[in-house]
């Protein structure tokens, strides 16, 4: 081969040349190649890229839908206002040191170039101060405008600061494990650290101006206008306003969220009652249930994405860093509908055709709640006035001491029977907004008094005897009892074990009261323990369960608000009904569980749905709290006629009766518990025993004696009322006082105030 | 005064010239057509002091670089071998002063961070474009009659020769100018006859500096890094977009992203000069009528337009070998070689970095870019390359750099 060359180019010279142009040759056609490759198979792709430069898009901002009441009053909406915003390098305080970089460059430009880092940093030294001092005077300035100490500013800029890092930190994070996907190597977060938007944005941190503030504002931003546009060195002394502006910020407004009420007591227990109305301030008017707003977080990020992986297009309804999303409540069960989608601007650079997808606003809710009632209910529950604080006749001898005059936990709830819509959900104690700002330790922390809880869903309790009903229908409609049949009340369920078992009653007077032979009505009515023990027994525990399980004990919570806020309360699981006892449950267990006590819980809003469901004579409909959209989802339980029958009129003679449990308070010379007029009220008490209550207070996993807390019952009533000309109850209202001692003593006079409250917003 | 007229019948022989001469004013034509896709200049850019579009300038230069073609090709190639040490060590002076520092700024001003230019008031020149043509004749006038570099010890001595201006323009610092003289002496040392084993060796040895100094930034730490930061970040930049990853293609990687976008979007025919200038305007290609015209002659006339500028650059640089194997004068020759590897070399690194295959580093396109210094430099070249194609070989005349078979020369 190279002798052949040899003898075909005798010339070194000419054999190295042919050597370099093959060489040439070869470097044009690896370019050649490359171009073929870029202008042949990459071009689609690079056209298409090379043209979104000509498309600009802009997201627009959507607002947020309402939250309106039942009767149409505002509850949270969306309000402009003016905030004051600054550049992120400011707030960062980075600001100076790039001006006074800048500057240095500016006037050593002819040397800058030769100079080294340290000489450069010495000359940036030299400019810093200046523009520090321009940002202290600022800092100045923003706090006399908005009346804030400098140290509250400061807190505010570190919030910024540390929102946006946290931002920064999640999206560099994302984007370093996608780049670990693709890389073989570890990733450096320095490869992926590229400023975001944010860190070139402006923040506010004055919101909400008064319109003296604004007008301040403006003013000082057009002096520094006016400066900038003279010459000299003025431009420099107010540099730092560029990085200023006035910018339109959303409020959520919750117009409701303090009411004043007049709380009319003529109808109170007598010791409590007073001629003159007290007109109270009400805070926090259902804050648990409307709820707040707080910065998405990766959670909403990882549920909808602004940008789903792999599209092409956004989700305008997927949520971007920054954004709010509900917190917990309606705003948080209906984010969904609130939220709304942004809309999209695009602008085609070339030709300045636009096109604009205007936003679409979210939706307005309304909720089922009647404000006014709710803030009623809540004002009544104050402690201060009594109705919620230990009195003589909720208890018996012996813990009276330990519970007189101290404020008591609980919670009413209020049902539309026809609808299952809530119209009030209060729970004392509870948060108020001044609670969140300033002792959000007490709020988020305390386990005791649970401010951010709702108990009137978001606690369940052992049902007592308000569980009875329930029972009885059931038996009834598995015809294991019927009307005209009685069981017989000796004081003892087993007379071969009388320690356990026995009536409540059984226990005045030395043992030797009883209920002797009782109808259902009567049963409900005296609330006789062995009748629903029987009724327990005749069940059986697999029936048992099952009808607690239809009525919703264990499962049933309300639209409109997250599950994970309600209490779905506890059953036996009923898969394991009939595995051995060991395992499963057993006959003792529904002898116990048909008087509301061992392994049933539920709370007072499902106790109240209970109740709505027999008044109904049947029909389940889920509870909500909110209106329109779609009808809750309803379930006919198909219950036996006479045993609604029987049940309602067993609540009935239960007030009506003088032997009925929530007929008279025996403490107060018989004053009745009920003194509402001209509406049907059909009422079952429930005194509950929780057992020894362990709370965990330091948290160590450990019982100590002092976190054995409480010994004593929770006091239950729930109440059907029915207007005349009704068919059937319209409103069902549930009671629950933790540890209030007797149902009918501590929790029937607030149903029946309740009722009163009822009266006053024009329900009955 | 005869002298005149018989140089011009000279000239009018040198065939392979002219080819050159053709394909330089194609290309350069080229360039100001593209250029005419493009913006007017700003007031202020280089050049541009008071306003008027790229191609407008570019077309004077055109001019006034024929011109001074025109004169270099004049003087007998022996003037020129003459003039040629006396024009290295000036040249090499002002390369020197430029760099000393206390130099007035309004005399070299620092463009890009670079202690390029010389401002003339109404022009700036760029002297390390001259630096190069001068290093060319220089080597060819060291290597002419030597063979010293046939052993190891004498191929180095070329070497340590080239860091004399290499160094000068290092610390201006023009890394892209530096870089090329490599190339442009090792195809010298390979035409003049240097053994391929020896020559090997040292590209070897290039590739290894070249590939660990790529290791180094992948591998070592910030502070321990050889390259200074912009550059391991463009050759960081390059690799990552090769690789299809997007995290540079808005700061370091803006540049290259752009131009291999636009070079593709272009595809085999070109998107008309409306559109292309649409395109051009709004994804903001840096350096558009500079080191980047490939993507605006891609984009305006597609694969066909840098397809035909590629072979024009073939047409020139296989003119110029074809000079250098009709010459029998050895400065000349290895002369011509050097013009070629240099175009060569400036050709494939300008491409190579605008198609996305190497790192971006500021090495215009020859001819084609916007550029007075350049494209003078550009045709001084061609005009010695058919200067020398013109002379007629001497009488009695030794074979040059043919050290395998030299008995079967005269046979």
């Amino acid at each position: 081969m190279r002798k052949a060359l040899r003898r075909i180019l005798p010339s070194q010279f000419e054999r190295r040349l042919l050597l370099l142009a093959m060489a040439v040759l070869g470097g044009l056609a690896v370019l050649g190649g490359r171009l073929l490759v870029l202008g042949g198979w990459q071009r689609e792709q690079a056209l298409a890229s090379a043209e979104a430069a000509l498309v600009q898009v802009e997201y627009l901002p959507t607002m947020r839908g309402r939250i309106l009441d039942r009767h149409g009053r505002v509850l949270a909406e969306n309000s402009g206002c003016f905030d004051v915003a600054v550049r992120y390098s400011v707030i960062a305080n980075t600001w100076p040191y790039e001006q006074a970089r800048r500057q240095a460059m500016r006037e050593n430009a002819g040397v800058w170039g030769e100079l080294d880092y340290t000489a450069r940093e010495a000359l940036i030294e030299k400019y810093v101060p200046a523009y520090q001092q321009q940002v202290d005077q600022l800092w100045q300035i923003l706090a006399s405008v908005g009346e804030i100490d400098l140290a509250e500013l400061e807190r505010r800029r570190q919030t910024q600061i540390s929102r946006v890092s946290q931002m920064a930190n999640y999206v560099w994070e994302v984007r370093r494990r996608q780049r670990l996907l693709q890389a073989e190597g570890p990733v450096d977060l320095a490869d992926v650290a590229n400023p975001l938007a944010e860190h070139k944005a402006l923040h506010p941190l004055l919101t909400r101006l008064t319109a003296e503030q604004r007008v301040v504002v403006e003013r000082l931003l057009a002096e520094a206008a006016g400066a900038a546009r003279a010459t000299g060195s003025e431009v420099r002394q107010l540099s730092v306003w560029k990085e200023v502006a006035l910018q339109r910020g959303v409020d959520r407004q919750y117009p409701c969220r303090t009411m004043r009420v007049m709380v009319d007591r003529s109808t109170w227990p007598t010791p409590l009652r007073s001629e003159a109305p007290v007109e109270r301030e009400v805070r926090g008017v259902a804050l648990q249930i409307i709820g707040a707003l707080r910065d998405v977080q990766q959670e909403e990020m990882a549920r909808r994405p602004f940008w789903p992986a792999g599209a092409k297009e956004p989700d305008l309804h997927g949520y971007r860093p920054g954004d709010l999303c509900g917190q917990w409540g309606l705003e948080r069960g209906m984010e969904e509908e609130l939220r709304g989608w942004r809309g999209k601007a695009t602008y085609r650079l070339d030709t300045g055709q636009q096109e604009i997808q205007a936003a679409q606003p979210g939706k307005d809710v309304r909720s089922s709640i009647d404000v006014h009632l709710q803030a009623r209910v809540q004002a009544m529950l104050d402690p201060e006035l009594g109705l919620m604080r230990g009195q003589a006749w909720h208890f018996k001898g012996a813990e009276q001491g330990r519970w007189y005059g101290r404020p008591l936990r609980g919670a009413v709830v209020v049902l539309e029977v026809a609808t299952g819509q809530v119209l009030a959900a209060v729970s004392q104690p509870a948060m108020t907004q001044e609670d969140l700002e300033q002792r959000p330790k007490w709020v988020w922390g305390d386990k005791v008094d649970w401010p951010y809880i709702n108990r009137a869903y978001g606690r369940a309790y052992p049902p007592g005897s308000t569980i009875k009903p329930l029972v009885l229908a059931a038996a009834v409609t598995e015809d294991e009892f019927g009307p005209g049949q009685t069981v017989n009340c000796q004081g003892v369920f087993d007379p071969k074990h009388p320690n356990i078992w026995r009536c409540w009653i059984y226990k005045a007077s030395n043992f030797t009261q009883t209920h002797g032979p009782l109808t259902g009505p009567e049963g409900i009515a005296q609330s006789c323990n062995v009748f629903f023990h029987t009724m327990g027994r005749r069940l059986g525990p697999k029936r048992l369960v099952t009808w607690y399980d239809r009525f919703g004990v264990g499962r049933l919570t309300a639209l409109g608000l997250s599950e994970l806020e309600q209490a779905n309360g506890s059953l036996p699981d009923l898969r394991r009904a009939d595995e051995p006892r060991a395992a499963g449950f057993s006959y003792s267990d529904a002898v116990f569980m048909a008087i509301g006590q061992g392994r049933v819980n539920w709370s007072p809003l499902q106790a109240a749905s209970a109740y709505a469901t027999i008044a109904r004579g049947g029909l389940l409909i889920q509870p909500t709290f909110v209106v329109g959209g779609e009808s809750a989802p309803s379930v006919d339980l198909h219950l036996d006629p006479r045993g609604v029958e029987m049940v309602l009129e067993g609540l009935r003679k239960s007030v009506e009766d003088r032997t009925g449990t929530t007929n008279h308070l025996t403490h107060l010379g018989n004053e009745p518990i009920f003194n509402i007029t001209g509406v049907k009220v059909m009422a079952k008490s429930g005194t509950a025993d929780p057992g020894r209550v362990w709370l965990d207070l330091d948290g160590d996993g450990q019982r100590s004696r002092q976190e054995i807390a409480y010994y004593g019952d929770h006091s239950w009533t729930v109440a059907l009322v029915q207007r005349p000309g009704s068919k059937r109850p319209d409103y069902a209202v549930a009671v629950l006082v933790e540890f209030g001692g007797s149902g009918g003593g501590c929790a029937a006079p607030i149903a029946n105030q309740v009722l009163h409250a009822l009266r006053a917003e024009g329900y009955l | 005064m005869s002298g005149v007229p018989r140089r011009v019948r000279e000239l009018w022989q040198s065939r392979g010239g002219w080819w050159a001469l053709l394909a330089a004013v194609g290309l350069a034509l080229i360039g100001i057509a593209a250029m005419g896709t493009l913006e007017p200049t700003q007031a202020g850019a280089p050049g541009g002091a008071r306003g008027g579009s790229y191609a407008q300038y570019q077309a004077t230069w055109l001019a006034i670089a024929l011109g001074v073609m025109a004169l270099v090709m004049l003087p007998g190639a022996r003037q020129i071998g003459l003039a040629t040490w006396p024009l290295t060590i000036l040249i090499t002076l002002v390369l020197a002063v430029m760099v000393v520092p206390g130099m007035p700024r309004s005399v070299v001003p620092v463009i890009n961070g670079t202690r390029a230019w010389i401002d003339l008031k109404y022009l700036r020149l760029q002297p390390s474009e001259l630096a190069k043509i001068a290093y060319v004749l220089a080597l060819a006038r060291y290597l002419r009659h030597s063979d010293s570099y046939r052993t190891l010890r004498g191929l180095m001595l070329p070497f340590v020769i080239m860091f004399l201006p290499v160094g000068l323009i290092l610390l201006e610092p023009d890394l892209g100018t530096a870089i090329l003289f490599f190339p442009v002496l090792l195809a010298m040392l390979a035409a003049a006859g240097a053994k391929l084993r020896h020559l090997a060796a040292i590209v070897g040895l290039a590739v290894a500096v070249v590939a660990l100094n790529i290791a180094a930034v992948y591998l070592l730490p910030e502070r321990m890094q050889l390259l200074k930061p912009h550059q391991t970040a463009r050759i960081k930049a390059t690799i990552s977009r090769a690789r299809g990853e997007t995290q540079y293609l808005k700061d370091v990687g803006f540049q290259q992203d752009k131009s291999v976008t636009l070079t593709a979007a272009g595809g085999i025919l070109g998107l008309g000069k409306q559109r292309a200038a649409t395109l051009i305007h709004f994804n903001h290609l840096p350096e558009d009528h500079n080191d980047m015209i490939l993507a605006v002659i891609a984009a305006r006339w597609g694969l066909a337009g840098s397809w035909l500028t590629l072979g024009l650059y073939g047409v020139l640089i296989g003119a110029m070998l074809l000079v250098a194997a009709r010459q029998k004068d050895p400065f000349g020759r290895l002369a011509c070689v050097g013009f070629a590897a240099l175009i060569f070399s400036q050709t494939v690194i300008n491409m190579g970095m605008a198609t996305g295959m190497l790192p971006v580093i500021g090495i215009t396109l020859p001819f084609v870019s916007y550029g007075g210094s350049s494209l003078v430099a550009g045709f001084i070249m061609v005009g010695l390359v058919l200067n020398f194609a013109s002379q007629r070989p001497a009488i009695i005349s030794r074979p040059s750099f043919e050290f395998d078979n030299l008995e079967r020369m005269f046979q």
